[in-house]
Order: structure tokens, then C-alpha cells, then sequence
């Protein structure tokens, strides 16, 4: 959670934002302005910056459990892109069906997707000695290809002349909490797994083994656990939370799949995930504030003269001066004892 | 280069624990001086303060006459003392030069061909066939040992100290290193042994001093000593081994027969080993650490698979009967703990038995609470609750975490590796009440200790591990070996 030492790194990736924006002589004022205004100005920059957050969050929970259990899980943009392309792939095969359970069953497609792709990481680390941080990210590049020949191909909609799929129905959609900022059910599923995971992870014997497992896996097999399947199984989970978020963004946000599924969320996760400490309850608040800038800098693209790429800059530099000032704040995980 | 080494009135505490206690020794040029002691003896500490890694409380050591930079390893190096570690000092990815050259130290750039004439006279000069561009992971452990001596002598060192440097090598490599540390000594230099197999120290060495509990009780001659006087002055006076008592008709709760395991690389560390261990009966297994004491503790508790032969207890497989067996690891930080992680976790992870602390899969947080407060209440565990974390407990508090765990409730069958490796004289005695108090409510106990004191003192019957074999303790007064 937010601590009050911590508040200062906020103002710090601010400053650092900024001094892009009077690097080329644009008012840092202005664009604060704009930047505050678009993520927490009216109900609808709310709205908005919730809508950034919901994907992050999943991902970031993902991350989470994965990285509590000494499974460095990389893989969290193949993992949503798996989610959302197991939804839509079973659209297809099921001959576009709609009804009101379809966005929930795309929703478990999308977990039970996730789950499958992050546990092949999972098993090659736990029964083949291969570390996930290597499979994770070697998969990610399988699935993103994998991703761009499906929709420019068996999943594309015959109707488009671009690499997208056939668009779900309206009431194949997840409920609108906002119609005007398109924010959807999934934000609340993201908002529900937070407190969920983090009775899992303190209160179960399950949740127990994940923590001892990533803190000191030697003690975990000298008290007999069996550290294996702990670890697969934070695993599967893991890519379950961000297939789930490939569902949400498929089934909440963009109604198809296409080559722009994810905005890089699944690799966002990470820093959203260390930031919040490695804790469910502390990647809310992260997952709130990475989506606060996303939203924000919609703004300072259609109302600053900022073009994209200065927007993409400024992200990046006030991201990195933010986790940079953070550095001593991210709880150590020893991966080996 | 022919100059004393002397050692005065050297005393170094570690909180409470008394390491060294006005050491005095005189290390004389061409000698071979084997330290021996037990474990925890103060061997090593003297060692670390020879090459300037700790500063004396009191004391002090002179070479030649002058003071020695307490506390500054490089100016030690640099007035000519080398250490020989313990544990391989190399880096496995580099060449032989590389790794020459990163101990030589200097700046700018690596003068490689000087460097590499330079250590093609050395070995010339030694009769070594070293390859200096061979990757030092191609190497044998012989020699790598050989590598290691051949950077301490690089810069005309005068002393080598060397720690249990036979520990990893076989016989042959063995005998070869002591032909070089008796040629090291002739050429006039102080060679500084630490070494625990007392036959090899008497066949190499001039003379010996010998460590107890942080003083050196005595040196001498090599014609003054033999293997039987030396263990006699290492130990102190021996508790007799307490008879079997009624041990007998209880029934077989440990069965080992046949057994070999292999460590993580594959290399064969238990041989052939068989034992029953009966309810009610601490049988103690002593022996110089590295010998297959890890390997067979963890093939009793089930975590090591044996490579043939079996384990059975209670007429099971240990791995299924995980609930009756208590394990007390030999290193509490690596294998016993999660120090980042609180009391309670780490009660909670090796909990047998532990279902009444649930409801379905959740943990009721509070009943849980409580009976770690009755854990750390029993045990006499100093600290704050069951929410502090590990890493901030003495090693004496950890210690009794991990004993609380593997003892409550009390189990079947428990296996203790050096319970009281780094604990005070009051937590010891604390220790060893409880070894006694669970055999005395019928569990069958092993007691695996480098500290044969601690053995001779609780065990019914004793056994001394070397090279992966058992062999009845010739000091004990009961034996039984199970024919296998």
C-alpha cells in the first residue's frame, strides 16, 4: 500500500515527466493541468483511468502470485493474448453464439487459456530445470506471432479488409458500469480477485507454500513441501489472472481481438507488481496509478501540443523515474536461499 | 623470508561466545603446523585473524617482530601471508590465467603474456602440468586445489595458511599436496595446516597445536603425539556413553539398510550404511563435517532419494509418513527457515498435524496465533510475537523455532543434525533436555553432531561417519552394528 515516504516517488516521476514537456518548451503547467484533469477530473476521466487500471490489475495480481513463488513469470503479454484468443477462438468454433452467460464463459476460456500457456513456463522450470524468466519471455514471442497469423488469418472477419476478428455482439458483452467511458464489469472482477488472492496467499497453507517457496525454497523441501507443484500451480494461476485480463480487454473493452489486444499490459504488470510490493492489496493501488497516467495522457494527446511520441516519453521517463526512486521500497524475494 | 610468526594472548568474543581465549602460538619457519580441535574449537577464527580478516579484542600477532595490520587482509597478503579457503576460491567460467590474474589484482591492463611466463616458471618450478588457457571448470578438484596454492604463492609468500584443504581431494591427491607442503616448508616457509583427519596431520606434520573450546590446550612434536592422545586432548574428558537402558524392547521405529545416497552432483556421499534406531533411543551419529551426514539425514526424512538400499520407518516409506517425523536441519538459515517471513509462518510450514488451525482450506488466523504464543512461551523463544520476522531473532531464538516445530507435537521419529551449532552454553543445555525429553516420550531419536561431546553425552549407542560409512564409536561402551 501506499506508504507516506512512498507519496514522494509520485512527485519525483511527475517532475520527471514534466521536465520532457519543458524540454520542448511546452508548459509543464499546463500539461499537469491536463494530466490531472484526465485522470481523476470528472466522472468520466474516472471512468477512463479505472478502465487502463482493470487490465493492469489482473495482470499485476498475476505477476504477483507468480513472482511470491520464486517463478519469474515474464510472460503476462502471452498469457492475455492467449486469454483473449481462446475466447475468440471459441466464438468462432461455436458459430458466434450469444447469450447472457457468453461474456462469463469467455471470461473462464480466457483464465483456462491463460493457465495453459503460463503453466507449459511452469512446467519446464519445476520438472525440467528451464527458469520461466527465460520460457516466459520466448513464449511471449510464440503467442504474439501466433496472435498476428490468427487474425490476419483463420480468425479474421471476413467482412474487414484489416487483421481483426468478427465483433461480439452487444449482449455477448461484459455489463457497462459506464457506457460514455466504456468501463466495464471487469474492473470489479480486478477490484474482487485483490482481497480473494490475498486470502490465498496468507491464509491458506497453499498460499503459505507460494510464499515459502519463493522465500526460501531449501526450507520449503526440508519441511516436505512439495515445492514443485506449488510452484506450477502459482503458476497456473498466475496466467490464469492475466488470460483472464485477455478475456476482460476481449469480452469488457474491444469487443475483438486484433494485433493491438494488449497495450503491452501484460509487461506493465511487472513494475505495477513490484511497486505494490509483491502484495494483492498494494497492486490496487499501483495497478489505480499506472492508470491514472494512461488516462491522463490521453488527454495531454488530444488537448497539449504534444504529439504521441512525446506522450510515449513522457511515460516512459516519469515510469522510470518512478521506479528508480522506489528501488529500496520493492521487497526482496530470494529466489535461492 | 625466515622469520616467527607468533601469536600472543589472542582473545576474540562473538556476543557471548568466547572464541579464542589468550591463544598463544609460535609458527616457525620450514615447519608444517597443523591446527586441530573439534568443530567451533576456534581453528578457524585463528586462521581469519593470521590473514587479517577479524580484529583481537586482545593479543596480538607478530611476524618477525612486527605487528601485523589487524583486521587488513591486503596488508597481510602484502607481508607475505596467503590463505589456502576452505571452499574454491575460482571462478568456474574463467581460464586459469584469468583467474590467476583476478587474485594477483593491479589495474589498467592484464599483462597477459608476463603473466602467463611468470606462471609457466611457477609450475616448471613445482613440476605441475597446469594448462593456464583452460577453462577452470575443465579442471579436477586436485587440480583446482593446486591453482588455489598456486595464487597464494604468487608474490613470494612466506606463509601459506591452509584450510582443511584434504577435504574434497581423494588419497592420491592427498599425498601429492603434502609432498608440495613439505617442499613449500623446505624451501623456508611457514605452512599453516587446518585439518581434521588426525592420521593425515601426524603423517605431515612437524608440529601441532591443539584447539579446545577456544584454547590451545597444547603443542607439540610430532614423536609426542599420536591418534589417540590427540582426540583425547581435542574432546577433553569424555562422559561414558549411557547404556541401551531398556531401549531393547521397544520396537524398531528406524530401519536403514543397504543405504547409498548421492548428493545434488551425483557424487556417492553414503555407503553401504545400516541401523535401527528403536522408540525411546538416541543413537548418535559424530564425524568431520562433509563425510555424508547431510545426505543421510535427508534420505531419513524422506527429502533424499537413496541411490539403492532403504529406509523405513515405522515399516514405511518416510516420505508417506512425513506427519510423524521431526526434522531439525543442520544450517537453520538455509534449510530450517525463511528469514523474511515471520514466526508464524514458520511455525505453520512445518506443522505436522496442523488441520485443527483450519477451516476447509483457511487458516483461522487467531486459534493459530495462539498456539505459537504457546510455542514461543514453552520453547523460550525471545521475541516480540508471532508476527516478528525470523531474520531479526538470534540465531539461538531461530534455532528453537525450528526445534518447536520439528517437537510439537512430539514426533515418532526425529532427526536432529547439529541441533546446537552456534548456540550458548544455556541454550545448549536447553537443547539437549529436549533431545532427551522426546526419546524419553518415545521417539526414536538421531542425533547426527560434529561435536562428539554432545554425542557422548545423550546418545544410547554412537556411531562415527567417515567417507559415508558408519562405524561403531570405539569410545562407546554399547555397540551394536545390524549385520547387513
Amino acid at each position: 500500500m501506499l506508504r507516506a515516504s512512498g507519496l514522494a516517488s509520485y512527485g519525483i516521476a511527475l517532475a520527471a515527466g514534466l521536465a520532457v514537456f519543458a524540454l520542448f518548451r511546452l508548459s509543464p503547467v499546463q500539461a499537469v493541468a491536463t494530466l490531472i484533469d484526465g485522470a481523476v477530473g470528472d466522472r468520466f476521466a474516472i471512468a477512463r483511468t479505472l478502465l487502463k487500471a482493470t487490465p493492469l490489475l489482473l495482470c499485476g495480481l498475476g505477476m504477483t502470485v507468480a513472482w511470491r513463488a520464486g517463478v519469474y513469470n515474464i510472460g503476462g503479454e502471452g498469457q492475455l493474448i492467449a486469454g483473449a484468443l481462446a475466447g475468440a477462438l471459441a466464438f468462432e468454433a461455436g458459430g458466434a453464439f450469444a447469450g447472457t452467460f457468453t461474456p462469463w464463459l469467455l471470461l473462464v476460456l480466457g483464465a483456462f487459456g491463460g493457465a495453459v500457456w503460463a503453466s507449459l513456463a511452469g512446467w519446464m522450470q519445476s520438472y525440467r530445470g528451464v527458469p520461466a524468466v527465460i520460457t516466459t519471455i520466448l513464449l511471449n514471442f510464440v503467442m504474439v506471432q501466433t496472435l498476428l497469423w490468427l487474425v490476419s488469418g483463420p480468425l479474421q472477419d471476413p467482412s474487414l479488409g484489416v487483421p481483426l476478428s468478427r465483433r461480439l455482439p452487444h449482449d455477448a458483452m461484459l455489463p457497462r458500469l459506464d457506457r460514455q467511458a466504456d468501463l466495464h464489469a471487469g474492473f470489479l472482477i480486478g477490484l474482487l480477485l485483490a482481497p480473494v488472492l490475498w486470502v490465498i496467499l496468507y491464509r491458506t497453507f497453499w498460499g503459505l507454500d507460494i510464499r515459502f517457496a519463493g522465500s526460501n525454497p531449501d526450507a520449503a523441501r526440508a519441511n516436505r513441501r512439495p515445492i514443485r507443484l506449488v510452484q506450477l500451480g502459482a503458476m497456473a494461476l498466475s496466467g490464469a489472472l492475466c488470460g483472464l485480463a485477455g478475456g476482460v480487454e476481449y469480452a469488457g473493452s474491444l469487443g475483438q481481438v486484433g494485433a493491438g489486444i494488449s497495450q503491452n499490459w501484460g509487461f506493465l504488470a511487472i513494475p505495477v507488481a513490484l511497486l505494490g510490493g509483491l502484495d494483492p492489496l498494494g497492486v490496487v493501488a499501483t495497478a489505480l496509478v499506472f492508470g491514472g497516467l494512461f488516462a491522463g495522457s490521453e488527454d495531454l494527446l488530444r488537448f497539449t501540443p504534444a504529439g504521441s511520441a512525446l506522450v510515449a516519453a513522457f511515460q516512459a521517463v516519469a515510469l522510470l523515474a518512478f521506479v528508480a526512486s522506489r528501488q529500496g521500497r520493492v521487497k526482496p524475494v530470494e529466489a535461492e536461499g | 623470508m625466515d622469520s616467527l610468526l607468533t601469536v600472543r594472548g589472542l582473545t576474540k568474543r562473538f556476543g557471548r561466545l568466547v572464541a579464542l581465549d589468550s591463544v598463544s602460538v609460535d609458527f616457525r619457519p620450514g615447519e608444517i603446523h597443523a591446527v586441530v580441535g573439534e568443530n567451533g574449537a576456534g581453528k578457524s577464527t585463528l586462521m581469519a585473524h593470521l590473514a587479517g580478516f577479524l580484529v583481537p579484542d586482545r593479543g596480538e600477532i607478530r611476524l618477525g617482530g612486527d605487528l601485523l595490520p589487524a583486521g587488513d587482509p591486503l596488508g597481510c597478503r602484502n607481508r607475505g601471508i596467503a590463505m589456502v579457503h576452505q571452499h574454491f576460491t575460482l571462478v568456474d567460467g574463467l581460464t586459469v590465467l584469468e583467474n590467476v590474474a583476478l587474485s594477483a589484482g593491479g589495474r589498467g591492463w592484464i599483462a597477459a603474456s608476463q603473466l602467463e611466463a611468470q606462471f609457466r616458471r611457477l609450475c616448471e618450478a613445482y613440476g605441475w602440468e597446469l594448462e593456464p588457457r583452460a577453462a577452470v571448470a575443465s579442471l579436477s578438484v586436485g587440480q583446482k586445489q593446486k591453482l588455489e596454492i598456486l595464487k597464494a604463492l604468487w608474490g613470494e609468500s612466506s606463509i601459506v595458511i591452509l584450510d582443511e584443504p584434504t577435504a574434497t581431494l581423494s588419497e592420491t591427491e592427498a599425498e601429492e599436496l603434502f609432498v608440495l607442503l613439505r617442499r613449500l616448508a623446505a624451501e623456508g616457509r611457514i605452512v599453516v595446516l587446518i585439518a581434521h583427519k588426525l592420521r593425515e596431520v601426524l603423517s605431515v606434520a612437524d608440529r601441532i597445536t591443539v584447539l579446545r573450546g577456544g584454547r590451545a590446550v597444547r603443542t607439540v612434536e610430532r614423536s609426542e603425539a599420536d591418534e589417540r592422545a590427540l582426540a583425547e586432548w581435542m574432546a577433553g574428558e569424555l562422559p561414558e556413553i549411557r547404556p541401551g537402558r531398556a531401549a531393547e524392547e521397544k520396537p524398531v521405529r528406524i530401519s536403514v539398510r543397504n543405504l547409498h545416497v548421492r548428493d545434488d552432483l551425483g557424487r556417492l556421499r553414503v555407503r553401504q550404511v545400516c541401523f535401527d534406531v528403536r522408540a525411546g533411543e538416541i543413537v548418535g551419529i559424530t564425524g568431520v563435517d562433509g563425510n555424508g551426514q547431510v545426505e543421510l539425514a535427508e534420505a531419513i526424512v524422506g527429502i533424499r532419494r537413496p541411490d539403492s538400499g532403504q529406509v523405513m520407518v515405522d515399516g514405511e516409506p518416510p516420505a508417506k509418513v512425513a506427519q510423524s517425523i521431526g526434522y531439525v536441519p543442520q544450517d537453520r538459515q538455509r534449510d530450517g527457515l525463511s528469514l523474511v517471513m515471520s514466526v508464524g509462518d514458520n511455525v505453520l510450514i512445518g506443522l505436522r498435524n496442523g488441520s485443527r488451525f483450519f477451516r476447509g482450506p483457511f487458516l483461522h488466523a487467531s486459534s493459530f496465533a495462539d498456539h505459537v504464543r504457546s510455542l514461543i512461551d514453552r520453547f523460550g523463544v525471545r521475541c516480540a510475537g508471532p508476527d516478528q520476522t525470523v531474520a531479526s531473532l538470534s540465531g539461538g531464538n531461530q534455532q528453537k523455532i525450528v526445534l518447536a516445530r520439528a517437537l510439537d507435537p512430539f514426533p515418532k521419529v526425529l532427526v536432529a543434525v547439529d541441533p546446537t551449532r552456534g548456540l550458548d552454553f544455556k541454550a545448549t543445555a536447553a537443547v539437549h533436555n529436549l533431545l532427551l525429553e522426546a526419546a524419553e516420550g518415545g521417539a526414536a531419536v538421531v542425533l547426527i553432531s560434529g561435536s562428539r561431546e554432545e554425542v557422548a553425552l545423550l546418545a544410547n549407542r554412537a556411531f562415527r561417519i567417515s567417507m559415508g560409512r558408519l562405524e561403531p564409536w570405539e569410545t562407546a561402551a554399547v555397540q551394536e552394528l545390524v549385520p547387513c
